[in-house]
């Protein structure tokens, strides 16, 4: 086992790595049960709202936080992907290009059988009559390797944005 | 003779020279070097990016196939050849003063086929051009690829683009994805 | 709007210069939607396309988006893809079969030929019932020229075979033949930024800037079209100008099967094919259609329906402001010919004016120049001109409308502006129709 905080084996790495762009893959092709399985049954995947707030602002963060976008379980998550899969959701209805851009990857040796994975993601959408927006962010993740492969544990995102710039976010990051 | 195991994860090092043909193939044609980027494409070469249709998600019509779709490339050799030859004449006045472009290529998957020599490869492309002073064009796609060994020299056999848009939103989608 | 007194400074009477203000002013574009593009035929699609009862495709005339269906009853019907209620678009594909078109807004339900069929608990919740005609989808004018769907939301226009004109005589050189001609789908659809009049006019009676534009393509592929590479070579042709501002040039044919620009195994079946065909064409048209049959033409329907026969494009330019146009592009093959050869005409069709075209992003460039310059007012104010070839126009026995050569004229281009004068000055289609008939006999 190797020290927290070092480089996984060459191994090891690829194959999260690999395991991070299939993820990615997955989600485009809408293949959310597949998806799904990449998952931890205890996985927690959170994007914050983000707040502008002033270098020198030493006051306290607000009691109930600043909210969330998405604040999940896996059973949330299975909610939303039923919503996608449900044949009522008329905005992606036609289908919409959507396509994940992953880069910057780092992988580093967290303890517990976990890696810490730090990776961006650029989301290119193409909707409507030619809409098109990009969002990108950046991902702060959990894996852990079990019997089945690399899972996800834990994704924190942070959204490039302060005020969403799209009419939806009918996406997974 | 070894037999292969269909979509099961290259090797590691078959990895990373699949990575690097990826990356040089985009940096030849960033360059223009069209000459050698056809060189790196084999024989029977079939490099298609059909149009994408707004369909309902319920509508059971086939897929659009080569044969049966509209496409913005559909094209053997004798037509990529055809392309580059165009370039080559100094009458193609839209690629003069010449654009920039810049390909990024991530995302990168190989898997093993029944063919020992031959892979699919997945990868995502975002192809930035600035022409003329100020026009600029974002294309996003992913590729659907077969790499070929031949002769311990990795070549492209097949290219399907999905292009992630409906309507083309440049004037003209002259460039290799 | 303008009358006829303003649009004198616009464009001179016999169509020969223009001021740059008609390709650019948003007020002359808000005008040309209500005179030109809601009084006109405009290009839907083709039977072809949306052969079964319930199929469908989406699409527009002018800016306003349209539905076209074919009932149950097999009748093509087109309408307006926008709620009564609170106007959100209807349909969102484009193209499919449906048995009705459901807004996602309220659920409110329409037909096949954009009927209100239900409104979800509407007795619970108006107090009146809902007049159900009123709210019907907008009904579009469809008729068919030999497959070819058009649409007119201008319910006193002539008819579109009145409308053709001597277009339909030209036209039946390759519809009113055994099968007939189609069109190969989906479209592919590019936006450019640039005045569609501009592109109306090159596939009109532009032959002249093939030779140079085209120059890196021609040489490459050579062909019928290698003659003209560099203007070295004035091609033989004659350029028609019919009644209605439809216009196209023709390469002259000879007896010889003029060689088009498909390439390889496609250029041998094409050339199988004519060669069977064309006896075909003079037994039942004459000897001036067999000629037209055996030429390239390139040509444009008023006002923004071009194609290229011997390509084979079909092309409509759909405006998007004063400054760009969504262009989309069909393939043109007759109904009867070998599946291989049909594919191989498309892919030629493709490979020279699809997205990448090799000719036509040539043209793209060309004409986002012609436009972006009139954003300085001093060149704005600099006039335009078409006065190639005038005074060579003509009649000549076996053909029924005025012509000129050779194909390096604008003998079309003036036509075409002139019946855009007409038609956005003029108060109905009586008045148009008068003066586009005067105009034809001079």
């Amino acid at each position: 086992m190797r020290n927290v905080g070092s480089m996984l084996s060459v191994e090891h790495h690829l194959a999260l790595q690999q395991q991070l762009i299939r993820e990615a893959r997955l989600l485009d092709e809408e293949s959310f049960d597949d998806w799904l399985a990449l998952l931890n049954d205890d996985v927690r995947y959170r994007l914050p709202l983000a707040e502008r707030r002033f270098r020198k602002d030493r006051s306290a963060p607000s009691e109930l936080g600043s909210g969330y976008i998405f604040d999940d379980t896996k059973q949330r998550l299975r909610l939303r992907i039923n919503r996608l899969q449900s044949g009522y959701l008329w905005a992606e209805d036609p289908r919409n290009c959507v396509r994940r851009v992953i880069s910057n990857i780092e992988i580093w040796q967290a303890d517990d059988n976990q890696a810490e994975v730090f990776s961006v993601v650029t989301i290119h959408r193409s909707r409507l009559d030619g809409f098109e927006r990009q969002l990108t962010a950046g991902r702060r993740d959990r894996w852990q390797t079990t019997a089945a492969g690399w899972q996800l544990v834990l994704r924190d995102i942070q959204l490039d944005n302060a005020v969403v710039m799209d009419s939806n976010l009918n996406v997974f990051f | 003779m070894m037999t292969t195991v269909p979509g099961t994860v290259v090797p590691l090092e078959t990895y990373y020279e699949i990575q690097i043909f990826l990356f040089r193939e985009a940096r030849l044609l960033d360059d223009e070097q069209f000459r050698d980027w056809l060189a790196l494409l084999t024989d029977d070469i079939h490099y298609w990016l059909p149009i994408r249709e707004n369909r309902f998600r319920k509508d059971r019509r086939p897929a659009p196939t080569p044969e049966e779709s509209a496409s913005v490339y559909n094209d053997d050799l004798a037509d990529l050849t055809d392309r580059v030859a165009r370039f080559e004449t100094g009458f193609a006045w839209i690629e003069d003063p010449p654009a920039r472009v810049r390909r990024v290529i991530s995302n990168i998957e190989a898997e093993t086929t029944a063919q020992a020599d031959e892979f699919v490869v997945y990868s995502n492309i975002i192809l930035y051009r600035n022409r003329r002073q100020d026009e600029e064009a974002w294309f996003v796609a992913a590729r659907r690829d077969r790499l070929r060994r031949v002769d311990g020299a990795w070549r492209l056999a097949r290219r399907h683009v999905v292009l992630d848009q409906h309507v083309i939103l440049d004037e003209n989608l002259s460039v290799f994805l | 709007m303008k009358t006829t007194q303003d649009f004198r400074q616009l464009l001179r009477a016999d169509g020969g210069t223009q001021h740059r203000d008609i390709y650019w002013n948003e007020d002359i574009y808000a005008q040309e939607l209500e005179q030109v593009f809601a009084r006109s035929w405009l290009f839907l699609t083709h039977d072809s396309l949306i052969p079964k009862p319930g199929d469908f495709v989406t699409t527009f005339m002018g800016e306003d988006r349209v539905i076209v269906s074919r009932g149950r009853d097999g009748v093509v019907r087109a309408f307006l893809n926008s709620c009564n209620h609170r106007g959100n678009i209807v349909c969102r594909a484009d193209s499919g079969n449906a048995r009705s078109f459901t807004c996602h807004y309220h659920g409110w339900v329409y037909g096949l030929d954009g009927a209100l069929a239900d409104v979800p608990l509407e007795k619970e919740i108006y107090t009146e019932p809902l007049d159900r005609k009123q709210l019907g989808l907008k009904q579009v004018r469809v008729e068919t020229y030999r497959g070819f769907i058009y649409g007119n939301f201008d319910t006193t226009a002539p008819s579109l075979v009145d409308y053709l004109g001597e277009m339909a005589w030209y036209f039946d050189t390759f519809m009113d033949v055994p099968g007939g001609s189609e069109l190969l789908g989906p479209p592919i659809k590019v936006r450019i930024k640039a005045n569609w009049k501009f592109f109306s006019e090159n596939f009109i009676g532009d032959f002249y800037h093939a030779g140079w534009t085209h120059a890196a393509a021609i040489k490459i592929i050579g062909g019928a079209l290698g003659l003209i590479l560099g203007n070295q070579a004035v091609a033989p042709g004659i350029q028609f100008a019919t009644t209605f501002g439809h216009g196209f040039n023709a390469s002259s044919g000879t007896d010889e099967i003029f060689p088009h620009i498909h390439q390889g195994k496609v250029a041998e079946l094409f050339n199988d094919w004519m060669r069977a065909r064309i006896p075909v064409v003079r037994a039942r048209l004459g000897p001036e259609r067999a000629q037209l049959y055996n030429a390239i033409w390139d040509g444009t329907m008023f006002p923004n329906n071009s194609f290229l026969r011997g390509i084979d494009t079909w092309k409509v330019w759909q405006p998007r402001g004063p400054r760009e146009i969504e262009v989309w592009t069909w393939t043109l093959v007759e109904r009867d010919m070998p599946e291989e050869l049909k594919r191989g005409i498309r892919h030629t069709n493709e490979k020279t004016f699809g997205a990448a075209g090799l000719l036509e992003g040539d043209d793209g460039e060309n004409m986002e120049g012609n436009t972006q310059t009139s954003a300085g007012w001093v060149t704005r104010q600099q006039p335009l001109n078409t006065e190639m070839g005038m005074g060579r126009e003509g009649f000549r026995e076996g053909y029924p409308s005025k012509l000129s050569e050779p194909a390096d004229n604008e003998a079309a281009h003036r036509n075409f502006l002139r019946m855009w004068e007409t038609m956005m000055t003029a108060k109905d289609w009586d008045e148009i129709i008068t003066r586009r008939r005067q105009d034809a006999r001079t």
